[in-house]
């Protein structure tokens, strides 16, 4: 079965709709499809960009951080050398105060390391092994005696440094070490130095004697067992150079320090050895203290340390131990030194790689936020569409209805005219051809309905007639007399043929008395149950009056009697016809009343003639008190009579033509005079229903036949 | 099936009630009712037959049904123009004891 209309017309809806989105929608879904490809294409690129980008940018800010680093190393470095040289040349210019006029300072005796252990943190004399083995002239003992007014300050300064020194040419020196640990005693008083120790051998005095500022000296083991580098300078008396002085410095805390740890830093001193280190175990190897490092075997540090010495700011990349470090490098102003830090490459790349994957990081993310949008976007797209379909969807199916209600209403009420429900109607007010449609379908329906009843109304009727009909046509039956015995005065014969829709016929025949015999024939004037009724009250009634009246009343007072009765009681109205007749067998006197009847007709011989009507003798049941005319006359032996109702003149063909009076005559007299009362009905019978051919017999068809063979032979 | 026609017209102070046709079971109910109509309405009703071909019994019984009625209430009834079978008819009932017979509506007084 194909969809209904309803449904198509959905459906053509619905595709018509689906097709609109389909044309709004597919761009927007194109859209975002070709914005995502962009994207992605342009993210891959900028995702490679950035980490190019990011690898350099780390690079070159670690290089320039590595580079600025060095040189606030370098800075800080030349900073505290710069302390210390200050420190120093102070100190150099107050012993040639002293030393210029000594007679200005009190004279002061210090403790002698020399002979006797000495308190670390005190300032004390101690002589070389050749002048305490010569002893002291007494200018030189002023000499001492006056510098050792530099106590205070050599004291003071102890605090900074591990030790601060005069050392004189003479083989004096006058000293401060730090105070370390309670108990701890002067270095010089100890036994290693306190017969052996002469300044003068040292090799910071004899680096000291070239020079005419402060100046540091390399790293070496002071007496303490330690690296220390010295800051020293000459000092001077009326004759020239008087000795050295200075102070030792810890060599690491002249180097720079990380805060949080520890900085491989090295410093170069002006020759390209390495003056100072802070490196570990595995890199000193490679960068000796007090080598020249431009000698050094790795090339790319031999070249660092040229650069180096040269006084450049720089950055490196060097490989030692398989390792590769980036070594940046800046001078220490004003110390011809330069000081290089080295950090592990991986260090730097961290940073870098760190950043990028920062970087790469924020870009996942943005990625990921773009994916997200775009999967909200199509999600929402998805969702409008979603909607948009369903209301479409929805608002077709309710169109579609509203569209085929009507439709839908005359297939309802179709259905309910198919069961049989002509009164249902479809109330369609769409103002088109559906209403058109309805209208008439109404308009049928209303026949159907109106038709029906006709029908049911005529059935009922046609039943109850037919039940009428039947009960009368019983009764009429049951009405007919019993064929009398038989007697040789007269022969009869009698018959009825009710009409399908029954007649009022009825005839009879009794004995008075042993002489009279009664004839009646009558038709009542209507059909039915009441007719047939008012019939048998008719035949009662006329019996009665004649078997009443037999004593000594006429006949016509027997009718007459009759006629009352009916009357009296007949608020129907009806009417019988009625021709009653008495034969005397004996005389053949035949005496009769016609009341409203056809005419009987008398065969004499070949004569035919009309029994002569009896005037002011009408229909029994109109009217009381009526009077009936009596006639008689004298049958003949073989004389016959016809009696028959108006079913035998009115007889019709298919035509509508009555079979008449005369075609009745016509038949009669063609009969043989000799014809018997049964021969005659049969042959006026046969001669009416080949009148009637196949028309339909409207009313009763009664005959009586009488033939008088005259008074019977004693 | 009998065919009947019929007309009213009044003449002096007779209501004349042209019959034509054919009145017989199937058509005597219509007439009745119409004759039983047209007599609340007039006070002399005549019957007018020369247009009658046929009459049944059950046409008869009409006719005396609004005789008897007619005499009821006073009024004046009457047949009048039968002829052929009808006079036939008619005349063999002696339907005259019973209704007035006019020979024509002419001869209506």
């Amino acid at each position: 079965m194909k969809p209904g209309i309803r449904k198509r017309l959905f459906l053509l809806m619905l595709s018509g709709s689906a097709l609109s989105f389909l044309f709004l929608g597919l761009p927007v879904l194109y859209g975002i499809y070709d914005l995502q490809t962009i994207v992605g294409q342009k993210e891959e690129a900028i995702s490679r960009e950035i980490s190019y980008y990011t690898t350099d940018f780390a690079k070159e800010q670690a290089q320039e951080q590595m580079e600025s680093e060095a040189e606030i190393h370098a800075g800080i470095m030349a900073y505290e050398a710069e302390q210390v040289q200050s420190d120093v040349t102070y100190f150099a210019e107050e012993v040639k105060e002293i030393l210029d006029s000594p007679e200005q300072y009190p004279s002061l005796n210090l403790p002698n390391a020399t002979y006797e252990a000495v308190p670390a943190g005190t300032a004390y004399v101690h002589f070389s092994p050749e002048l305490a083995s010569k002893g002291l002239t007494p200018e030189l003992e002023r000499e001492i005696r006056a510098v050792s007014n530099l106590a205070t300050t050599m004291v003071s300064l102890s605090h900074y440094y591990k030790c601060v020194f005069v050392g004189s040419k003479h083989g004096y020196m006058i000293r401060v070490d730090e105070k370390g640990e309670p108990g701890t005693i002067s270095h010089l008083s100890r036994e290693r130095w306190q017969k052996y120790y002469d300044a003068r051998d040292r090799a910071w005095y004899q680096w000291g004697m070239k020079q005419q500022t402060a100046a540091f000296s390399s790293v070496y083991e002071g007496t303490d067992g330690h690296p220390v580098i010295s800051c020293v300078m000459p000092y001077y008396d009326g004759e020239g150079v008087a000795g050295v002085l200075g102070v030792d410095c810890e060599p690491g805390n002249l180097l720079p320090l990380e805060q949080e740890d520890s900085l491989d830093c090295f410093v170069l001193g002006r020759g390209g050895e390495v003056l100072l280190s802070n490196l570990p175990q595995k890199l000193s190897g490679d960068i000796p203290e007090g080598k020249d490092l431009r000698e050094s075997s790795i090339t790319s540090l031999a070249f660092a340390a040229r650069r180096m010495v040269q006084g450049n700011v720089g950055y490196r990349k060097v490989r030692l131990l398989d390792e590769e470090y980036y070594l940046s490098y800046a001078p220490a102003p004003k110390l011809n030194w330069s000081v290089g830090t080295l950090v592990e490459k991986k260090k730097v790349t961290k940073e870098a790689g760190e950043a990028q994957s920062r970087m790469l990081g924020q870009l996942d993310e943005l990625r990921s936020s773009f994916q997200r949008l775009f999967a909200a976007l199509l999600l929402a797209v998805l969702a409008v569409l979603a909607v948009a379909v369903a209301l479409v969807s929805y608002g077709s199916a309710r169109a579609s209805d509203f569209f085929c209600r009507p439709l839908r209403k005359l297939m309802a009420a179709a259905g309910e005219i198919s069961q049989g429900n002509f009164s249902c109607k479809v109330d369609v007010q769409t103002g088109d051809e559906l209403e058109q449609l309805a209208a008439s379908f109404n308009g049928m329906t209303d026949e159907l309905e109106r038709y029906e009843k006709e029908i049911a109304g005529t059935a009922r009727e046609t039943s109850r007639l037919e039940a009428e009909l039947a009960a009368a046509a019983h009764i009429q039956a049951s009405l007919l007399p019993l064929p009398l015995p038989p007697r040789k005065e007269f022969c009869m014969g009698a018959a009825m043929y009710p009409a399908k829709e029954v007649g009022g016929d009825f005839y009879d025949f009794f004995y008075v008395d042993e002489k009279r015999l009664a004839l009646i024939i009558a038709d009542v004037s209507d059909k039915g149950v009441s007719a047939a009724l008012f019939m048998a009250a008719a035949k009662t009634v006329l019996k009665n009056s004649i078997l009443s009246g037999a004593g000594g009343g006429t006949l016509a007072e027997a009718v007459a009697l009759a006629n009352d009765q009916l009357s009296a009681e007949n608020e129907e109205g009806l009417f019988v016809t009625v021709f009653a007749g008495l034969l005397h067998l004996g005389t053949g006197n035949f005496e009769y009343v016609n009341g409203g009847h056809n005419p009987p007709l008398l065969l004499q011989g070949d004569t035919l003639s009309y029994l002569p009507l009896t005037k002011k003798s009408t229909v029994l049941g109109m009217m009381e008190g009526l009077p009936f005319e009596e006639k008689s006359i004298c049958l003949g032996k073989g004389d016959r009579l016809f009696l028959y109702t108006d079913g035998v003149t009115e007889a019709m063909d298919e035509k509508g033509q009555m079979f008449t009076k005369e075609r009745l005559e016509k038949k009669l007299s063609l009969l043989s005079s000799r014809a018997e009362p049964g021969e005659v009905l049969e042959n006026v019978l046969l001669e009416v229903k080949r009148h009637a051919g196949a028309a339909e017999q409207s009313d009763d068809i009664t005959m009586l036949a009488l033939k008088y063979a005259g008074a019977a032979e004693i | 099936m009998g065919e009947i026609k019929h007309d009213i017209k009044q003449q002096g102070a007779w209501t004349v009630f042209g019959l034509e046709g054919q009145l017989d079971r199937t058509t005597a109910g219509e007439v009745g009712e119409k004759l039983s109509e047209t007599l609340k309405d007039s006070s002399k009703l005549a019957v007018e037959c020369s247009g009658l071909d046929y009459i049944s019994s059950a046409g008869i019984r009409i006719f005396l049904r609004l005789a008897k009625q007619a005499k009821a209430e006073g009024k004046g009834f009457c047949i009048c123009g039968a002829a052929g079978f009808v006079k036939e008819v008619l005349e063999d009932a002696n339907l005259d004891v019973l209704v007035e017979m006019y020979p024509s509506a002419e001869s209506l007084s």
